[in-house]
């Protein structure tokens, strides 16, 4: 029958041999992306169960973490927002303002970006600062830094020009860079 | 090039080894002759590896990966392992069919809950209770109550919207929702001509809440419609689907209808468009 497709031993053999390898990546950016352990199972058990669904119309050959991260993406977007910790009305702006009035109450002034020492910054303060992007950005770094996906596939996940892509990874790091300046100010690991 | 045009249109993609060709050797060329792009090279590159060290890679719990592996045994155990390829759900008949794999529960429940959908199913169709003087649903017969009732408060608010939240930006409205325990996330049609108007919370009867954010264009009008369901059912007779997101062609109307998995939301997009501009509107959106 035309269209019809059983699932068959070798359909669920290939697809735990080309996504099920990726479990952790795909776990990974749902709980960056759900910021709870709870939101993020519940991501991931969507998003696995739709690749499955859906396994017919990956290209063998293709990056298949790609393919999956663009059906957590998908799934993501469609909507959720959580209340609490999660700041969806920021726009870029209102990021920029918040983090200027953060890094006037934190330091003083004249401080010298050269002297940013990453090598001291720790984890809670990298999270928080990813956590303070607006998501466009957040999203665009992770894929890039931490999936380390090119700048084409993450096109593909986000279903942005890759234009957009080299932007976004721009400004998101250009933020993020600023970010973690404020809070090295405010732990005086450097000085103004 | 100088320092400005390297660091904001090549330092990123330079440290991301995402330069060729012209593009390198200018970009190579410029920071051996320029020290502080030298030394913010080096900076982004550490910034970098600071994110994939502290934000990287995380193991999935072993209870999780059980779950996931003990799901996929029983999706696979019914013999539909996947869905009918778009070209296959435009011959009509494999349409239903193609379609009947969203159809399903999304995450498997038990059947002791079929209590709690009848009357999800029942609230639904109740949605048309609320401000029942002013809304007039009009059944149609084998139709879907969920669209009647969305198209019912299409034509109230395309005659008079007022809105009931903050509404003078995308986070005024955003964040009434959000503070509302509603999903925050606002359509920006600006692309397609559509300009938000403003955004609703109203209580339905059965005190589940629904968002209403409307958008006006020139020629035409556009409802977002967004409220908690118990189980993910979209209507059959789908036309088209694009990243999760299905498209009806509905007496003289065309709806999106998405599903948001993590806090059970449906959203309904109503708009008298024909359904390849609400497509092109969703993905132009979407991007």
């Amino acid at each position: 029958m035309a269209g019809k497709r059983e699932s068959s031993p070798s359909t669920r053999e290939s697809f735990e041999r080309e996504v099920m390898p990726h479990l952790d990546s795909i776990y990974s950016m749902a709980l960056r992306l759900a910021r709870n352990p709870e939101d993020a199972n519940d991501l991931l058990q969507e998003t696995v169960l739709r690749a499955y669904r859906f396994f017919h119309q990956y290209t063998p050959g293709t990056n298949s973490r790609a393919w999956v991260l663009t059906i957590l993406f998908n799934n993501f977007r469609n909507g959720y927002r959580k209340s609490g910790r999660e700041q969806v009305s920021q726009s870029e702006a209102e990021f920029t303002e918040r983090l200027e009035a953060e890094s006037m109450a934190a330091d003083q002034a004249g401080s010298d970006p050269a002297a940013l020492a990453f090598a001291n910054v720790m984890e809670p303060e990298v999270t928080a600062a990813l956590d303070s992007l607006p998501e466009e950005f957040r999203a665009a770094l992770l894929l890039v830094d931490v999936q380390e996906l090119s700048y084409q596939e993450v096109s593909g996940v986000l279903a942005v020009p890759v234009g957009t892509v080299k932007s976004r990874v721009s400004r998101g790091r250009s933020l993020l860079r600023e970010a973690l300046h404020t809070f090295a100010q405010g732990k005086g690991i450097i000085r103004s | 090039m100088n320092s400005r045009e390297y660091i904001n249109q090549f330092l990123s993609a330079h440290a991301d080894g995402e330069l060729t060709g012209a593009e390198l050797r200018a970009a190579e060329a410029h920071v051996a002759s320029c020290p502080e792009c030298a030394a913010r090279l080096a900076e982004e590159r550490a910034l970098k590896s600071v994110v994939r060290k502290h934000a990287g890679q995380v193991e999935t719990p072993s209870g999780v990966r059980t779950r996931l592996l003990t799901l996929l045994a029983e999706e696979a155990a019914r013999g539909e392992g996947a869905m009918a390829s778009e070209s296959d759900a435009r011959r009509g008949a494999s349409h239903e069919r193609g379609i009947r794999a969203l159809r399903r529960p999304a995450v498997w429940i038990p059947l002791s809950l079929a209590a709690v959908l009848a009357f999800a199913f029942v609230a639904v169709q109740g949605l048309g209770l609320f401000d029942r003087d002013s809304v007039n649903v009009v059944y149609h017969p084998g139709g879907s109550p969920e669209f009647d009732t969305a198209v019912a408060y299409f034509e109230k608010f395309d005659h008079h919207f007022a809105p009931n939240v903050p509404s003078d930006t995308y986070g005024d409205i955003a964040g009434a929702y959000v503070e509302a325990h509603m999903p925050g996330y606002i359509w920006n049609f600006n692309g397609s001509g559509l300009t938000l108007v403003g955004g609703r919370l109203d209580k339905l009867p059965d005190s589940r809440l629904a968002t209403f954010t409307f958008y006006k264009g020139a020629k035409t009008s556009l409802l977002c419609t967004r409220y908690k369901v118990s189980e993910f059912i979209p209507p059959p007779g789908a036309v088209r689907e694009m990243a999760d997101h299905l498209f009806y062609s509905y007496h003289g109307y065309s709806i999106c209808y998405s599903y948001s998995p993590v806090g059970k939301f449906v959203c309904l997009l109503i708009t008298r468009q024909p359904v390849t501009q609400l497509l092109d509107s969703v993905e132009y959106a979407l991007e």
